[in-house]
């Protein structure tokens, strides 16, 4: 009887691991066939696009990219929006989360609520007006534009704050005992306590801020100022031509990978920052 | 060196008063230790001390100076805490290091500390590891270790032994009591373990409901405790205590009427004691003895247990309440059996019905401190 | 960050421990100026490009305001009552709702099952782990672009699927019943993975000695799936449910880019109709009342978890 029901355990286990491969592989089959093209001359592409190994081989579109397009521009652009995105992300959301989780100040309560209902307000829903301030302050085109709207989103916030709050108070008192100023405090005990907050707020900002579309489609009209994203975006507009189909695909690889990169290095530091931003 | 005194300080956490006024003096060099039933307000004493909380009302002097208004920092002390508070990411040198640089000491100067004190607790080969790669005594010495190289004018110590196991815990005992002795500090120690209180401390400060009860030196506390209270929390096993009401005062002292049967009587001051007043008899497990024909009282034993060196015994009044005491007829005993129990009367406590002692006979403490 | 800067300069640090935790009134007001040292950089852009913007967008969306230009007349509420007749931003309102209904079941029920089925601490299950969640770090550009080709007619995978079975491919992104559809099968591609991680790290949350005492108690996996696992999520599920409502309900790239909104507008999204009315035909105050209305939608979807975890405790 218990015999019985442990094979069919095994089986039934067998049975969901071949499926998990089968979707794994169908999940995987997109990605490997666009890595394929990316490799493949662009005269064999036009007759025929089959097949998922990059023969005949080629690196020409992947120089193309260097030599005829705005592709290193747009990713250099990327690149000082996200890394800037995330480098003030992570100051400001710090500094602030100690001062919520840790300082005792009037009015306290009623800012932390009017912080968090920021979170309430949908990205998509703050173009439109943001649009018209920033056109104000004549700050369009200008990599500032692009990183500030989300750097100003509260979630860091939130995140430090709940990080700091778990910290055992007793930490800050010793701190306090051992003559320490806030300052000290925040910067060589709850800083260095925080790093594993601080490496996922990193580069969940810089995921994000890397595929932000709808505002830098706005904001940077001047494709000088294109990021990778937006770029990649109007290359699509004339890929209807069949010539250049091999060279898009490479735009798209050659743009994610430093984002793919990025992933792999930190994806333990992702699922661990998930489980800490729904509580526990 | 230093005295700290509390001058009528309160404590109030929103409308729910901690401290309703505690007033004491510690002489400097002293170990005080501040014992009490949980929630009785002994930690928020020494956070007030500490400056880690502000007091509702009154003063802290350290050493001649009020200090209400001057940071933690400020005050030169030391606190080791009950989870340790170690920090974290660094390692036992760092942390030890890390108020000496706060002050600006110099390097030189903060490693030759940091060897000095690694060398009196014995924890050179710690010195970089980090806390989680140490054991909970390891961490506790180096928490120690971290209030000892400030060389601080008090110290202050958080219930730092209750994470420990049994055996650690009498281990440590033993070194902070040495560690004293060589220091020679100021030290406030905070706990609930009457057995530490009476180990280590020069003088005990008994609180109880966010109000001091006794303070004084252990065995002036044990012998002559100023209420059941006192008595209560002060001793192990605990001492019995037994209603009554007093049947004759003579000059060898009080009879007592016990409610369960019985009497006992007690060498004490009767001041304006008349017979008939109700009064509460306490006697300590050791003080009762077996006894024959009709003195005493009698009990039916419960549990007996046996720990070698003595044999503590669970016994039930016909009233249905416990009373302990120790067998020296070296398992003579049975349970379910009846025992006739009496104590003599210089080894009997006397307390009014609301819990306040009669002093004792000057005969009787001194019999009571020669045993 | 200059404020930040001069409360914490060294010279403060070394001279004055009363800086931190000072006890009386003036500790309070340290501590406020500490406060405000922390506080003060984010609080600028949180002013600046977020609370700022929100309220100027209500503002704007009480006139006829233009992007270029420099009609600004106060209209009060008639932006308002002229998108409720407005067809165009009618048939995005009904897409999007019908696409959100469409997508957030299957996103949920994939994700969930896909974090039943990987919730073992293994070398496989983690590289797979890896795999469901690589699509969603891509762009959405990234992410169209591979569909777009993957569903082509003539170049796409499936089109040489179909050929191969000797069957016509289908035009999915240009047909009217198929282009929905299609946006879905994209974007769970895309999205699953974060979802699917928030699952994970519910069940991550379930006390092992629930299954222990299961198992002794002789439940059966479909027992223990629907007694213990399924009620132990059930936050995790609202709070998916939820945020995959709200970020839904705000689609926008995968229509624009794979079907341009059509055929025949049966794609276009609010947030589409939302962009062309702002900066195709620049009618800002327009496009601000209706991201308003937009915003009033999800804030309904918040509010239902709020009352939904409410219920429970
Ligand atoms: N920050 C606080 N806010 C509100 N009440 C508090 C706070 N700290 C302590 N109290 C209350 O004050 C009382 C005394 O607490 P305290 O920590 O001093 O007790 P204790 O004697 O140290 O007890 P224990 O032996 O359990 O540590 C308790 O009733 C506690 O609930
Ligand atoms: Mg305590």
């Amino acid at each position: 009887m218990a015999a019985r029901q442990l094979r069919s355990e095994r089986t039934s286990e067998w049975l969901i691991r071949s499926l998990l491969v089968g979707l794994a592989a169908l999940w995987m089959i997109p990605l490997i066939w666009i890595v394929a093209m990316s490799f493949k001359p662009n005269d064999v592409l036009a007759m025929s696009t089959s097949g998922l190994l990059p023969i005949p081989f080629t690196l020409k579109n992947f120089s193309d990219i260097f030599f005829v397009s705005m592709t290193p521009r747009w990713l250099l652009n990327s690149a000082v929006v996200a890394l800037g995105t995330t480098a003030l992300t992570l100051v400001v959301a710090s500094l602030a989360g100690y001062a919520f989780a840790r300082l005792d100040f009037p009015f306290k309560r009623t800012l932390f609520i009017i912080v968090l209902a920021g979170l309430m307000v949908p990205e998509q829903t703050l173009v439109i007006p943001l649009h018209a301030v920033v056109t104000s302050w004549d700050l369009h085109n200008t990599h500032f534009a692009l990183m500030a709207p989300r750097v100003a989103l509260p979630v860091g916030v939130f995140l430090m704050t709940q990080f700091f709050k778990a910290v055992p108070k007793e930490l800050e008192e010793a701190a306090a005992i051992d003559n320490a100023s806030r300052f000290t405090i925040f910067r060589r005990i709850m800083l260095p306590l925080s790093i594993p907050a601080l490496v996922t707020l990193g580069i969940y900002t810089f995921l994000h801020s890397w595929n932000d579309f709808f505002w830098p489609l706005v904001s940077a009209t001047n494709t000088n100022m294109y990021t990778i994203t937006v770029g990649l975006a109007s290359l699509q507009g004339n890929f209807a031509q069949t010539e250049g189909l091999g060279f898009i695909m490479a735009t798209a690889v050659f743009a994610s990978l430093p984002i793919v990169i990025v992933y792999l290095i930190f994806q333990r530091y992702l699922v661990r920052g998930i489980a800490l931003s729904t509580g526990k | 060196m230093a005295s700290v005194e509390v001058r009528g300080v309160r404590k109030s956490f929103g409308a729910f008063p901690v401290l309703h006024g505690i007033d004491l003096m510690i002489e400097p060099g002293d170990f005080t230790v501040i014992v009490g039933p949980s929630g009785c307000g002994k930690s928020t004493l020494l956070r007030l001390i500490a400056g880690l909380e502000d007091a509702s009302g009154g003063d802290i002097v350290i050493d001649g100076d009020v200090v209400n208004n001057v940071a933690p920092g400020g005050r030169d002390i030391a606190m080791v805490f009950q989870n340790y508070a170690l920090y974290p990411h660094m390692t036992a040198a760092q942390n030890m290091a890390f108020g000496l640089e706060n002050t600006r000491v110099p390097k030189d100067e903060i490693r030759r500390r940091v060897a000095a004190a690694a060398e009196t607790l014995r924890i050179q080969p710690l010195l970089d590891r980090k806390p989680r790669e140490m054991s909970g005594g390891q961490r506790q010495r180096v928490a120690i270790g971290r209030a000892i190289v400030r060389d601080p004018k008090v110290f202050l110590f958080d219930e730092p032994l209750s994470n420990l196991d049994a055996a650690l815990r009498v281990q440590m005992r033993i070194e902070l009591a040495k560690l004293h002795h060589q220091l020679k500090s100021t030290m406030i120690y905070v706990t609930h373990d009457q057995v530490e209180a009476m180990t280590m401390a020069d003088r005990i400060v008994v609180m109880n409901e966010g109000r001091m009860e006794q303070a004084g030196r252990p065995l002036e506390l044990y012998h002559a405790p100023r209420n059941t209270f006192v008595a209560g929390f002060i001793g192990s096993p605990k001492i019995n205590l037994l209603p009554g009401s007093v049947q004759a005062i003579g000059s060898e002292g009080v009879t007592i009427a016990l409610s369960v049967g019985g009497t006992l009587a007690a060498q004490v001051v009767p001041g304006d004691l008349r017979p008939g007043n109700e009064v509460i008899v306490g006697v300590r497990p050791e003080s009762l003895h077996q006894a024959s024909g009709s003195e005493g009282f009698a009990a039916r034993v419960d549990v007996i247990e046996r720990l070698g060196n003595e044999t503590v015994v669970y016994a039930s009044l016909p009233t249905g309440e416990t009373i302990i005491f120790q067998d020296r007829g070296a398992g003579s005993i049975g349970i379910g059996s009846t025992v006739r129990l009496s104590a003599d009367p210089e080894h009997c406590h006397l307390f009014h019905k609301d819990g306040t002692a009669l002093s004792r006979t000057e005969q009787a403490l001194a019999a009571a401190l020669k045993v | 960050m200059t404020a930040a800067h001069s409360a914490t300069s060294p010279k403060h640090i070394g001279i004055s421990p009363r800086f931190a935790f000072e006890p009386k009134s003036s500790a309070k007001r340290r501590d406020g100026l500490a406060a405000l040292a922390f506080l003060a950089p984010y609080l600028i852009f949180f002013v600046l490009f977020l609370a700022y913007p929100f309220f100027w967008g209500v503002w704007i969306s009480f006139h006829d305001w233009e992007l270029v230009g420099t009609l600004r007349k106060f209209i009060g509420l008639a932006n308002y009552w002229d998108m409720f007749e407005d067809p165009i931003f009618r048939v995005s309102i009904r897409n999007t709702l019908l696409f959100t209904a469409i997508t957030v079941p299957v996103m949920v029920a994939a994700s969930l099952g896909l974090a039943l089925a990987l919730n073992r601490e293994n070398r496989f299950h983690a590289v797979l782990r890896v795999i469901f969640f690589t699509s969603s770090v891509f762009s959405v550009t990234v992410a169209t672009l591979i569909w777009i080709m993957v569903l082509s007619p003539d170049r796409g995978l499936f089109a040489h699927l179909f050929n191969s079975l000797g069957l016509q491919p289908i035009a999915f992104l240009g047909s009217p019943d198929w282009a929905m559809p299609a946006l879905t099968i994209t974007t769970v591609w895309w999205s699953v993975g974060f979802p699917m991680i928030l699952f994970l790290a519910g069940l991550q949350q379930i006390p092992q000695e629930l299954y222990d005492a299961a198992r002794i108690d002789n439940a059966s996996a479909w027992r223990r799936l629907t007694r213990i696992t399924l009620p132990s999520l059930k936050r995790t599920i609202v709070l998916v449910v939820v945020l995959q409502i709200i970020g839904q309900l705000q689609i926008f790239g995968q229509p624009l880019i794979m079907t341009g909104g059509g055929p025949a507008d049966r794609t276009r999204s609010m947030v589409q109709t939302i962009y062309e009315t702002g900066f195709n035909e620049w009618q800002l105050g327009y496009a601000s009342a209706m991201s308003l209305f937009l915003f009033g939608v999800m804030f309904l979807a918040s509010m239902l978890q709020l009352y939904i975890s409410r219920q429970e405790d």
